[in-house]
């Protein structure tokens, strides 16, 4: 059927623009010997829901991902959160031996103070390289309120790193944009 | 550089690329699911229930008659049966849109839950939650504080000040089992379902406000759908009533008339059973005016 035909070769498509993003976005979150089959199992979601996939189909497929994650062990929902992995999660020796070492250590260890909640907010943006809508869509809640997270989590990452920031200092406003 | 960019430079997957072998593995992978199953066709609106903050929908109905697949992937997500045996195994999963707590913080919104829900023993359509009633009972506000306050532990660090008496905008129990809406910081609105006291909140929602309230008369769908809970499926159905309306009911198609709890322009309901998660598995009754009109959830979302 020429229908099926056209959907087949758009999801071809699909496969080969997203593999790769998706795969490093769940190995971001679980160990390398698991994450084919969570790839191939979001593939599968999303071929069978490919018409109703949004325009902007990447941060969809991530979303999909990420439930498959959350639902396969629910060991890794902390607070609702799917955790992230991060460089210096077992290396930092590895870690010792590099430039700005100090640095490096200050914000490995400022990270792991987070919650897991905040981790992921975070890495969505600064490692999966999203933007806060399609970061929302991940996670399946409204922009502006990914966004408000997004902000206490950085609030907390910069006190974390410099501990003398003012804790009682204004929190972030937002607003329904 | 600020410390979004800071953290960026130590992502884990920052230098990786898969092998060849492996990408090749993958598109052998595709092969198969493109051999085995059929794909979904169409855009089918008001199939879904919308999700929290009534966004993109994550969750889909499940679908009769799907195309039934081979024997599970590797690695891929457990499937099973929904309660009442309507769904054959090939069928669409009526997932959890919520994740669910059970001693874990529920999560502010899910993607699509189609992965690892358990199979449902009971498929003899026996309905549990056993002191659920059709018709809810209206409580004071002071009384469900305690529920609303253990709905807001559930959302960990993102609710910050406990909720108060003024925060809650509906509040209705059935037998056992208490829903509240309930503002987070007085600001964002949430849906909460402590369905077993002994257990504490089962799941929680946040709610689009941003909309507009719906004409005089008329009611909205902000949230439906179904999830696995403790005693089997449930669904719920949230949403707004413009001026007038005096009664809203769900109708299920086994007649079982659900009479929705209706305040300050917010009606709710729940039930047991997992008919919220289909495409327009139960009929709307929106009473006003003295005239009843009944519509299909997907007349009425968004």
């Amino acid at each position: 059927m020429d229908h099926d035909d056209t959907a087949e070769e758009r999801f071809r498509a699909l496969h080969a623009a997203t593999y790769t993003d998706l795969l490093r976005f769940v190995k971001r979150r679980i160990p390398d010997d698991d994450a084919d089959g969570v790839v191939s199992a979001a593939f599968l979601v999303a071929w069978r829901r490919f018409g109703d996939r949004p325009d902007d189909a990447r941060p969809w497929l991530f979303g999909i991902a990420r439930n498959i994650l959350a639902n396969q062990a629910r060991s890794r929902l902390r607070r609702g959160a799917v955790d992230v992995r991060m460089v210096g999660d077992h290396s930092t020796t590895e870690a010792d031996r590099a430039p700005g070492v100090d640095a490096r250590i200050d914000l490995v260890r400022a990270w792991w103070a987070l919650s897991a909640a905040d981790r992921e907010v975070l890495a969505l943006v600064a490692f999966d390289g999203l933007t806060d809508v399609q970061a929302a869509a991940v996670l399946g809640c409204h922009r502006a309120t990914f966004r408000m997270r997004l902000n206490r989590a950085r609030r907390r990452l910069r006190a974390g790193l410099e501990p003398a920031t003012d804790l009682s200092s204004p929190v972030e406003t937002w607003s329904r944009t | 550089m600020n410390e979004l960019d800071r953290l960026s430079t130590l992502d884990p997957m920052r230098d990786f690329e898969p092998t060849a072998e492996r990408r090749a593995r993958a598109t052998a992978g595709l092969d198969d699911l493109l051999r085995e199953s059929a794909p979904a066709t169409g855009r089918r609106p008001g199939t879904r229930w919308l999700g929290a903050l009534g966004r993109e929908p994550m969750e889909e109905a499940p679908r009769r008659g799907a195309p039934r697949r081979g024997a599970p992937r590797r690695g891929a997500p457990r499937r099973g049966a929904p309660g009442k045996g309507v769904l054959g195994p090939g069928a669409r999963r009526s997932g959890a849109r919520r994740l669910m707590f059970g001693g874990v913080a529920v999560a502010a919104a899910a993607a699509v839950a189609v992965a690892a829900v358990q199979l449902v023993p009971n498929g003899n359509g026996n309905r549990a939650y056993a002191s659920w009633t059709a018709t809810p009972k209206a409580v004071a506000v002071a009384d469900v504080l305690p529920q609303a306050k253990q709905c807001a532990t559930g959302w960990g660090a993102d609710w910050e000040t406990p909720p108060t008496a003024a925060d809650i905008v509906l509040a209705e129990r059935r037998g056992d089992a208490t829903l509240v809406l309930v503002k987070m910081d007085s600001t964002a609105l949430t849906s909460c379902f402590v369905l077993d006291p002994a257990e504490g909140a089962a799941g929680a929602d946040l709610l689009d406000t941003a909309s507009p309230a719906p004409a005089a008369g008329r009611v909205r769908t902000v949230s439906m759908g179904a999830v696995e809970g403790s005693e089997g499926w449930y669904s719920s159905v949230i949403g707004r009533a413009g001026a007038g309306v005096e009664k809203v009911e769900i109708e299920l198609p086994d007649g079982t008339e659900v009479r929705a709890s209706l305040r300050d322009g917010w009606w709710a309901a729940w039930w047991p059973g997992h008919e919220g998660g289909e495409a327009d598995g139960v009929r709307i009754v929106v009473h006003a005016d003295g005239k009843s009109r009944d519509y299909r959830p997907s007349q009425l979302h968004g």
